[in-house]
């Protein structure tokens, strides 16, 4: 198993399904699907990845695919593989060629937070699916 | 698509989009940005080359309001508004284009606003772009700015 323990990751595998609400404090790492929303403070997005919803975060790297809105408050990279439709908020911004945006592109010009969030309380659901075992309890 | 009509005919002075006004001398026309700037690695997988093999070139101090409509290329150093319908068209770090242009390679490097029909859309990263653009074709250097709409189309040939 290549899971990373540390605390605060997420890594969503390849043909794992998702939905809910997710709040990752750290890096997730989605190859597999996600339908909701995942705010994370790095979010990578595998090649097999997609995310049908709401991802809010610092910095993203994008392989997959990632509809209706990608609010990132610092750097957004969208790869040679990766597609975006929907809206999306960021601050710095690089695309390689082949990369798809479809949407609506707003800028901040600093890396500020992305204010319109859903609650900041944490009303984590626990998803069905819990691939990341709990570092606290080692 | 959108803006294929609202060309030539219809807007014969290029009075596009009045509410814009434009801070001649301090915005566009910063020393700091010279067209000597290294970007000889930034070109297209296809050159579009006119009749006669030379682009057209608005330079740096030039403001041109009006329609331009070339086989070739064309190449935006001053400021231009209006419409073009061109095969490809560079706005070099010190253009400033507003209006609608219809092309086959669209290279930003200035400023651009308005709207856009192109296949193979290519941001540096000295751009500022507040555009609709319809592509094919994406490439964006990290630092550009890019707001507005973006939509994918897939033109034959």
């Amino acid at each position: 198993m290549e899971i990373t323990e540390h605390a605060g990751n997420i890594v969503i595998g390849n043909d794992v399904s998702l939905k809910g609400v997710l709040i990752v404090p750290n890096r997730a790492v989605v190859n597999g699907s996600i339908d909701g929303e995942i705010t994370a403070k790095e979010l990578v997005v595998g090649q097999t990845g997609r995310i049908v919803g709401h991802a809010k975060t610092e910095r993203a790297d994008i392989h997959g695919e990632v509809n209706q809105t990608l609010a990132v408050s610092q750097s957004l990279i969208l790869r040679s593989t990766g597609k975006v439709t929907g809206v999306v908020h960021y601050a710095e911004l690089e695309i390689e060629k082949g990369g798809l945006v479809e949407g609506k592109m707003t800028q901040q010009s600093s890396p500020a937070n992305t204010q319109p969030a859903p609650a900041p309380a944490p009303v984590q659901t626990p998803p069905p699916a819990e691939p990341v075992p709990s570092a606290e309890d080692e | 698509m959108f803006n294929k009509s609202t060309n030539t005919q219809d807007n014969p002075k290029g009075n596009v989009q009045p509410s814009y006004t434009p801070s001649e001398g301090s915005d566009y026309n910063q020393p700091s940005r010279s067209a000597s700037e290294p970007t000889g690695s930034y070109r297209s997988s296809m050159e579009v080359t006119s009749g006669s093999g030379k682009p057209s070139i608005i330079s740096e101090d030039v403001v041109l309001t009006g329609n331009i409509k070339t086989p070739g290329a064309l190449h935006i150093e001053g400021t231009v508004k209006g419409d073009l319908e061109v095969s490809s068209l560079t706005i070099g770090p010190t253009g400033l284009f507003e209006g609608n242009v219809n092309c086959k390679i669209l290279n930003i490097r200035g400023k651009f606003s308005g709207t856009s029909v192109c296949r193979e859309l290519m941001v540096a990263s000295s751009a500022q772009i507040d555009a609709k653009i319809t592509y094919q074709d994406l490439t964006l250097q990290r630092g550009a700015g890019l707001r507005g709409e973006l939509h994918v189309a897939n033109f034959a040939e």
